[in-house]
């Protein structure tokens, strides 16, 4: 035996088929319990596993293929040797009085209707006729495989020239580029993206209800897309699909601060980094953070407040009331959070208006279509594999005792109680209800 | 709130019927048998409508959508569909010594919906992930074919209790053998079952992958429940593979299929302790 046939014969063994998937159903659960950074799913070894696994799937097809094929195309041959009809049940052989002609025509009538690719032979032993159906019964097996695959093939094209990255876009700002997942690389798009606004929406316990991101692409200054992005509903431009993934504060809010001393009132709409005098104390105050969101408390500005006697720094809550009403005497205790500590000035913050950014995802993956074909080829070929059978039906109608005799019976490639039924019901609407026997 | 109560009630209703599927196969008598099947079908028509009483509800809370969103909303669901599988099971084949083996699972699904503390049974809106037309031909596909699963692998401990009685009683059928159907006859069920359910899985499978194409921006990505919705699914192909081509009947079968039960709870239970996308459970 030469080299080359072994090989094959290897390949070709259910046994390795079945040895194959056992060790990637183990090997893919093994990749469910170890961390997330031992990747197993895009290991070498693993995808050879796959690899291995469609070459035998190949070999299997290509050595079964031509058996099948021949069972699809061949005709069967009404007149059977050895004779199928000498040993039937007694409700398979009906008995009538009709003349021959009448009765030939029937069958092949309800054969006609019934089954396709009737035959009919005349011969000394009487009127033989085969008919079958569901020949392609044979065949659903390599729609499955092929459908296996064709999305193994897809999912390479997928890996090989597709890709997946992140940008995040602040509002009113625009990105070109964006960060392939896993390194530092770039991708340039060819075109631009702009965050108009971005919205959250709640449910009246706090879930989150919608996530949206109003979104213009740009190319050239010309406007490819405008609309908004959703969760669930992707926009696709040029060929990448974008998705919204994620959200967060862009960290240059706009803090609306209030500050009173007496009677007079000084408004300021700042943001980190921003500076303003108190003169009639010879002070000045610096913004030195706007956060939308401390500890969970809410809204509040780090501001440090300087005069040519002192420097304080201190926190300005938004919500000063309802934690000095839950924790009483907390600004005294905690001087941080006292907003009168540069005294007799008071602070207050009315608002901050955050600033979003939005977390978007990058797609593009050329191997999705065949994926789909793929699954459908798949489970097509399985509807085909569990749901339908090669029947074949054969009847035979001559006469004994003096009278017309019509013997029928049948085959199945699979299941066989489902044919007897089928012959039943033949013999019923044949005429053979009332004379069986 | 009424569906809840309902639904606690009809908990009480699988229990009975249950131990009376019980009763029947220890101790015949027509009269268990009769009453098992009456409380199967009068608990699955109960809880039938308290889940159309349920998605009603939350149309009135503005929330509405489908009772299959949160786990409290999939074990009732599991629960229904094993029992309407049951049901048709019994009806097809006219033996009820299934219902023993089967009926315990619908029964703990139901009390470990409505009575443990750590499952929520409030009607809850849905996260924008969870906004899609996907979710309900994903989920129905997933449970219908769990469902199916744990009806083969009931079947599947059938089985060895039959073969067990067979080999001991030699000619004459001994113990809980000669109450079961004959191993043939099981050997098919667990087949048709098994393969009902592995096309559903399929389907439930292939519909995740389409809704994560449009919400997660790939159509399979390596989540843990994923991933190990495919080694049940694989399990099971492999069952139906080495009956549809090395023609292995009987005891294998009835192995491979508590193994691939054994998955699917794992799948379905296990999973939610590893962190993943599927996260909605919680």
């Amino acid at each position: 035996m030469s080299p080359k046939v072994t090989l094959f014969s290897f390949f070709k063994s259910v046994r390795l088929a079945v040895s194959l998937l056992i060790l990637i159903a183990a090997a893919a659960a093994l990749g469910t319990f170890l961390p997330p950074s031992v990747d197993v799913y895009h290991s070498f070894w693993f995808i050879s596993l796959l690899g291995l696994f469609s070459l035998n799937l190949i070999a299997c097809s290509w050595d079964r293929f031509p058996v099948s094929w021949r069972r699809f195309r061949e005709r069967t041959e009404p007149e059977r040797p050895g004779s199928i009809f000498d040993e039937l049940p007694t409700d398979q052989v009906f008995f009538s009085s009709e003349d021959r002609a009448s009765m030939t025509g029937r069958v092949e009538d309800l054969l006609r209707k019934g089954w396709g690719r009737v035959q009919r032979k005349e011969t000394k032993g009487g009127t033989f006729f085969s008919a079958e159906k569901g020949a392609y019964a044979h065949l659903g097996v390599y729609a499955v495989h092929l459908g296996v695959l064709v999305i193994i093939g897809g999912a390479a094209i997928g890996a090989l020239l597709g890709f997946k990255a992140y940008v995040n876009i602040a509002e009113g700002e625009t990105a070109g580029t964006v960060f392939l997942r896993g390194g530092r690389q770039m991708k340039d798009l060819g075109f631009e993206v702009r965050l108009d606004r971005f919205t959250m929406d709640f449910y009246e316990n706090g879930m989150p209800k919608t996530y949206r991101s109003d979104l213009t692409f740009l190319k050239e200054g010309r406007v490819l897309h405008q609309g908004p992005l959703l969760v669930n509903h992707p926009i696709e431009v040029e060929g990448f699909r974008f998705y919204q993934s994620g959200y967060g504060s862009a960290g240059d809010g706009e803090a609306s601060l209030v500050v009173r001393s007496g009677r007079k009132e000084i408004s300021r709409n700042v943001r980190e980094g921003d500076r303003f005098g108190l003169p009639e104390a010879g002070a000045e105050v610096r913004v030195l953070r706007v956060a939308d969101d401390i500890m969970g408390i809410g809204p509040a500005v780090k501001v440090s407040v300087r005069s040519s006697a002192k420097e304080v720094q201190f926190w300005v809550f938004q919500h000063i009331r309802r934690m000095e009403e839950q924790h009483p005497g907390i600004t005294k205790m905690i001087s941080m959070f006292n907003p009168g500590l540069f005294a007799p000035y008071r602070f207050e913050l009315r608002s901050v208006t955050t600033r979003w950014y939005s977390g978007l995802q990058v797609n593009r993956d050329p191997g999705t279509p065949l994926v789909a074909v793929g699954a459908f080829l798949m489970m097509g070929g399985f509807l085909v594999v569990f749901l339908t059978a090669h029947r074949r039906i054969y009847v035979r109608v001559d006469e004994a005792e003096g009278r017309l005799r019509t013997a029928v019976t049948g085959s199945s490639s699979r299941d066989r109680r489902g044919m007897e039924r089928e012959v039943r019901r033949f013999i019923a609407t044949c005429g053979g209800k009332e004379t069986t026997g | 709130m009424t569906s809840a109560v309902l639904l606690s009630g009809v908990t009480f209703v699988y229990l009975f019927s249950m131990l009376f599927y019980v009763l029947w196969l220890l101790r015949g008598g027509e009269f268990w048998g009769k009453a098992a099947t009456f409380l199967s079908m009068a608990g699955l028509a109960a809880q039938t409508l308290a889940l159309a009483l349920r998605w009603q509800e939350s149309y009135r809370l503005g929330i509405g959508h489908a009772p299959l969103s949160n786990f409290y909303e999939s074990l009732v669901f599991l629960a229904w569909a094993v029992v309407l599988i049951y049901l048709v099971v019994e009806r097809r084949t006219g033996s009820r010594s299934p219902g023993a083996f089967v009926m315990p699972v619908a029964f703990l699904a139901m009390a470990y919906a409505s009575f443990s503390p750590d499952v929520n049974s409030r009607i809850q809106p849905l996260i924008p992930a969870l906004q899609s037309n996907w979710l309900v031909s994903h989920v129905v596909t997933c449970f219908l074919g769990y469902a199916c699963f744990t009806v083969s692998f009931g079947l599947g401990v059938m089985y060895l209790l039959e073969e067990r009685g067979e080999k001991k009683g030699g000619s004459r059928r001994g113990g809980f053998a000669a109450i079961l159907p004959s191993a043939e006859i099981l050997d098919e069920l667990i087949y048709q079952s098994v393969m009902l359910g592995f096309i559903l899985l399929g389907l439930g499978i292939i519909t995740g992958s389409v809704w994560a194409h449009s919400a997660w921006g790939a159509y399979w990505s390596w989540d843990p429940k994923e991933t190990w919705s495919l080694i049940t699914w694989l399990i099971y192909a492999l069952l139906l593979h080495s009956r549809l081509v090395r023609g292995s009947r009987g005891r294998r079968t009835a192995v491979i299929a508590i193994i691939g039960f054994a998955s699917m709870l794992f799948t379905y239970l296990g999973v939610n302790h590893i962190p993943g996308l599927h996260s909605y459970l919680k």
